[in-house]
């Protein structure tokens, strides 16, 4: 029910102060000056975008097969907005009942892919189809790589249940937590809490793991430097070019969704979801000071816009990647380190045990 | 109200799957499988196996419906713009479906499996896992290595056509 009374509005707000926030940043890479002319600091510059994109005609070409195009945009808003339901808030509000949370939300995910299939056929226009093909070839290569680095995660949590998973790595957990998940150094940091039961600190290589995950995640949400399907120097705009009006705009609110829903999990899978970074030193008890229903969610949402912020750090840094080193990235480095990963991974959850 | 979706998602599977065969447009034919494999998933979930119904998405509809739409868009189209299918074989497609759904039959018929066996709804993935680790290694690992032939296979023939 949280999915659509806090996920579903706070995305719609996202995204809105995102795509302001998305060229104030490139700007300030880029020493520019980015939107100033709309309220004070072009504050209300996507607020005026949004006002021109609702007053366009929805076109659709003629030569386009109506009833696919129509229900492509539509689809892939759906097929990422339900990946949001199995998202937890806080440590009272948790996902969808689903026990095997993350593998649902990688499923129901992948399913954009169809929509934007449609979108990029349905169009009958080349560049859309190629924009179509590209993109499917990148998300359904690139989804080998993002499951293997959940999968180290999976293991050393032995949980598929995003609320599970998260309550592992704080002060609320069952089982005793040493540091660095090593048990044989027998410092035990259950009471700590705070950055030092989080997952990436609990088994260090599930750093490399996160870095997997973040690039696989970008190629996901077709985001430079793997945004080849969308990319307007070669393609116009891939498989939206010959969308107007408010259909455009799905394809837009699906784009930063799945930028928010992969920031959400890996903020879950490796940096503690809703727990607080602060650790109980002493008498000074930060981390349960620090834990509650809305202190919570704080913590959440704050370590996820950080994770926003980075990738869009990473679009205004990066240049776009050709094809085959697109390619060659998935496959003969990421599936290769990912492998190898799940199995130190293994090696030290025997350690942990 | 189960009832209710049941004959809700039913009623999705077989519009879907007659309307599939009769379509002309070999895309319409890719989406209304995708639609007919995702309301396979309402029924596994209103049966509560929910690791099945996971599972489904992701393979069916997530991968193997993929393969077969991307098929569909790198042919050629009609000067219409569309895919057109025909109807040949009309006697020995009848046969063979005739004797899948006595196969498909005898096997419900014969199975020792009860409705009430599937029905717990927590540990399903566990549960799974251990079985595939214990009773059932011998076919869990014959599957792994056709897969991993068939992985060494694809590359291998991607290759020699690059070069040819």
């Amino acid at each position: 029910m949280h999915t659509f009374l806090f996920y579903l509005p706070f995305l719609l707000f996202f995204v809105l102060v995102a795509v302001y926030g998305e060229r104030k940043i490139a700007a300030f890479i880029q020493s520019r000056f980015g939107p100033m002319d709309v309220g004070p600091k072009g504050i209300f510059q996507t607020l005026a975008d949004l006002l021109k994109m609702m007053q366009k005609e929805d076109i659709v070409p003629k030569a386009a097969d109506k009833p696919i195009f129509l229900l492509g945009p539509i689809l892939v808003f759906t097929a990422i907005f339900a990946g949001f339901s199995m998202l937890p808030l806080n440590a009272n509000v948790a996902g969808a009942a689903v026990e095997s949370g993350v593998l649902l939300l990688m499923a129901v995910v992948s399913l954009d892919v169809l929509g934007i299939l449609m979108a990029g056929w349905g169009s009958n226009n080349k560049f859309s189809l190629y924009g179509a093909v590209r993109a499917i070839a990148q998300i359904v290569s690139f989804e080998i790589p993002l499951g293997l680095s959940v999968l180290c995660v999976v293991m050393l949590g032995q949980s598929m249940d995003l609320q599970e998973i998260t309550r592992q790595q704080g002060l609320y957990t069952i089982d005793p937590i040493f540091l660095f998940g090593l048990k044989g150094m027998d410092i035990e940091v259950t009471q700590m809490g705070g950055i030092l039961s989080w997952n990436v600190v609990k088994s260090p290589l599930l750093l490399f793991s996160f870095f997997i995950f973040f690039i696989a995640g970008l190629a996901e949400a077709n985001r430079a430097p793997f945004d080849l399907p969308e990319s307007e120097s070669e393609l116009i705009g891939g498989y939206h070019t010959e969308y107007s009006g408010f259909r455009w705009g799905i394809f837009m609110l699906a784009e930063y969704g799945i930028m928010l829903l992969i920031s959400f999990l890996a903020v879950i899978l490796f940096f503690g979801g809703w727990n607080t970074p602060f650790i109980n030193i002493g008498s000074f008890h930060w981390a349960n000071w620090t834990m509650g229903n809305f202190w919570e969610v704080f913590w959440l949402l704050s370590k996820t816009l950080i994770l926003v912020f980075v990738q869009m750090w990473v679009r205004w840094t990066y240049p776009r990647l050709r094809v085959d080193q697109l390619m060659t990235l998935s496959w003969k480095y990421l599936t290769p380190f990912g492998l190898i990963l799940v199995f130190l991974c293994g090696l030290w959850k025997l350690m942990m045990l | 109200m189960i009832e209710v979706w049941m004959y809700f998602f039913g009623l999705l599977i077989l519009v879907s799957g007659i309307t599939l065969i009769f379509t002309e447009n070999l895309i319409y034919a890719a989406f209304l499988l995708a639609l007919c494999l995702l309301s396979i998933v309402g029924f596994y979930i209103i049966y509560n196996a929910s690791f099945l119904a996971v599972i489904q998405i992701l393979i069916y509809a997530g991968g193997i419906l993929i393969l077969i739409a991307f098929g569909i868009m790198l042919t050629k189209r009609s000067p219409e713009g569309k895919v057109i299918v025909g109807y040949h074989l009309l006697f020995f497609g009848f046969l063979v479906t005739l004797g899948m759904i006595l196969l498909i039959y005898a096997l419900v018929v014969s199975s020792t499996i009860g409705p009430r066996e599937i029905l717990q709804t927590t540990g399903q993935a566990r549960e799974i896992g251990i079985r595939f680790l214990t009773q059932y290694i011998l076919a869990f690992e014959l599957i792994a290595f056709l897969l991993l032939v068939v992985l060494v296979g694809a590359s291998y023939s991607g290759k020699k056509s690059q070069h040819a």
